[in-house]
């Protein structure tokens, strides 16, 4: 997501038009990451 | 920049609720009343209805069946979902620019409200309290309060003096602010909330017509009764006269509960234009013998009964709810306290994320 947000900002996907975001999944993985957020 | 985005996923989320309003033109006499309550979409309906085959085996009694309700698509589900798309658009009809509700710290239905209310542009701010004092830093550590967190809530943590005065001050403030509060009560349980159980209801009765099931009983864990009483409404009001609904108590006796049932369910007949004895006291069934200490605390049966379900069907219960609720039902059919038990429905209302705060319940 943050490469897809970067490439929008810099104008890379100035041509496209509704985009996709597949997303796969992994929140569970949030917990144990969890110092990154609080 | 953070307001305008808001405005413009607020007048997006208005504009379904006005085309939802339209489409009830179709419906059937009965569901006129109910269909005008004005509802945001927030998830995909209906929810799976399956055979919990393996379980069932090991029980070697009536079939059981769960309904997913865990799986929806606010930030990982579960049965507030369904009570969000009413009070949210109730919310949104009403002007308001912010939301605010409260609940314990791992609380499932403050993380799919801030998930909702980030969906439909909405400021959330939460009033929390600490239901287990020994595990502070654990339920403050993962679990519900991160995903809060991570989704732009404005937390408020409430001591010794309870969330209610939190919660005034905080509504007070953002009147002043302009930006016209609106207040979820704890779980959503008030009648515009059990609006949406009132809708799983009809359902459910669906989806048993068309799987060819009968339930004699479906059952839900039960904390603040919104689910219980509109599940029981919706069951009623659209035509099923005979399942039981059992409200498998997670942190009170049956005293208690069942006049907050039956509350609820007073709001909701006013509500949905029926008399108050529409639903009778003796369709109110609490079972309040697997609750253990207190709300918040794991019961050994109820984390067996968690293992479990993981065991046979690879689904998450949670440690708070739904654990306590399948202990409850799995006692009963061992000790054969069900009459006439025929396909049974465990409603799962989700709550799994609770499971990390937790996670010393189930190390080895």
């Amino acid at each position: 997501m943050a490469g897809m947000i970067d490439m929008i900002k810099k104008g890379d996907l100035d041509d496209a038009r509704d985009i996709v975001f597949l997303h796969t999944g992994g929140a569970p993985a949030l917990h144990p990451y969890a110092e990154y957020f609080l | 920049m953070k307001q305008n985005r808001r405005e413009i996923l607020r007048t997006a989320a208005m504009a379904t609720i006005a085309s939802s309003a339209l489409s009830s033109v179709a419906k059937s006499q009965s569901a006129e009343k109910f269909d005008s309550i004005p509802r945001v979409k927030l998830t995909s309906l209906p929810t799976s209805l399956n055979k919990m085959a393996n379980l069932t085996t090991l029980m070697g009694g009536p079939d059981i069946y769960i309904k997913r309700d865990d799986v929806m698509e606010l930030a990982h589900g579960g049965n507030k979902t369904r009570k969000l798309e009413f009070a949210l658009a109730e919310a949104l009809m009403s002007g308001a620019k912010a939301v605010v509700t409260q609940g314990g710290l791992q609380s499932n239905h403050v993380r799919q409200t801030v998930s909702g209310a980030a969906k439909v542009g909405l400021e959330v701010h939460v009033i929390l309290s600490n239901p287990v004092p020994e595990m502070e830093a654990e339920l403050k550590g993962s679990g519900n309060y991160l995903m809060d967190q991570i989704m732009g809530a404005h937390i408020h943590l409430a001591g010794a003096e309870g969330r209610g005065p939190v919660v005034e001050k905080v509504l007070a403030d953002l009147t002043a602010a302009g930006k016209k509060p609106y207040n979820i009560p704890a779980g959503a349980s008030n009648a515009i909330g059990s609006m949406g159980y009132v809708n799983a209801g009809r359902e459910l009765i669906e989806q048993w017509k068309e799987q060819g099931i009968s339930p004699s009983h479906i059952f839900t864990a039960t904390g603040s009764c919104g689910t219980a009483a509109g599940l029981l409404m919706g069951l009623r009001y659209f035509g099923n006269k005979t399942t039981k609904v059992v409200a498998m108590s997670v942190s009170a006796s049956a005293d208690r509960l069942k006049p907050r049932i039956r509350q609820i369910l007073n709001e909701a007949s006013d509500m949905l234009g029926v008399s108050h004895d529409f639903v009778k006291d003796d369709d109110i069934h609490v079972e309040d013998g697997y609750y253990g200490k207190a709300y918040g605390y794991p019961t050994d049966a109820g984390i067996a009964a968690l293992r479990m379900v993981g065991e046979a069907e690879g689904i998450l219960l949670d440690p708070v709810y739904t654990s306590k609720g399948m202990s409850g039902v799995i006692d009963m059919l061992r000790k054969d306290k069900l009459v006439n038990p025929r396909d049974l429905v465990f409603l799962h209302t989700g709550g799994a994320p609770a499971i990390h705060p937790y996670a010393n319940y189930f190390k080895a």
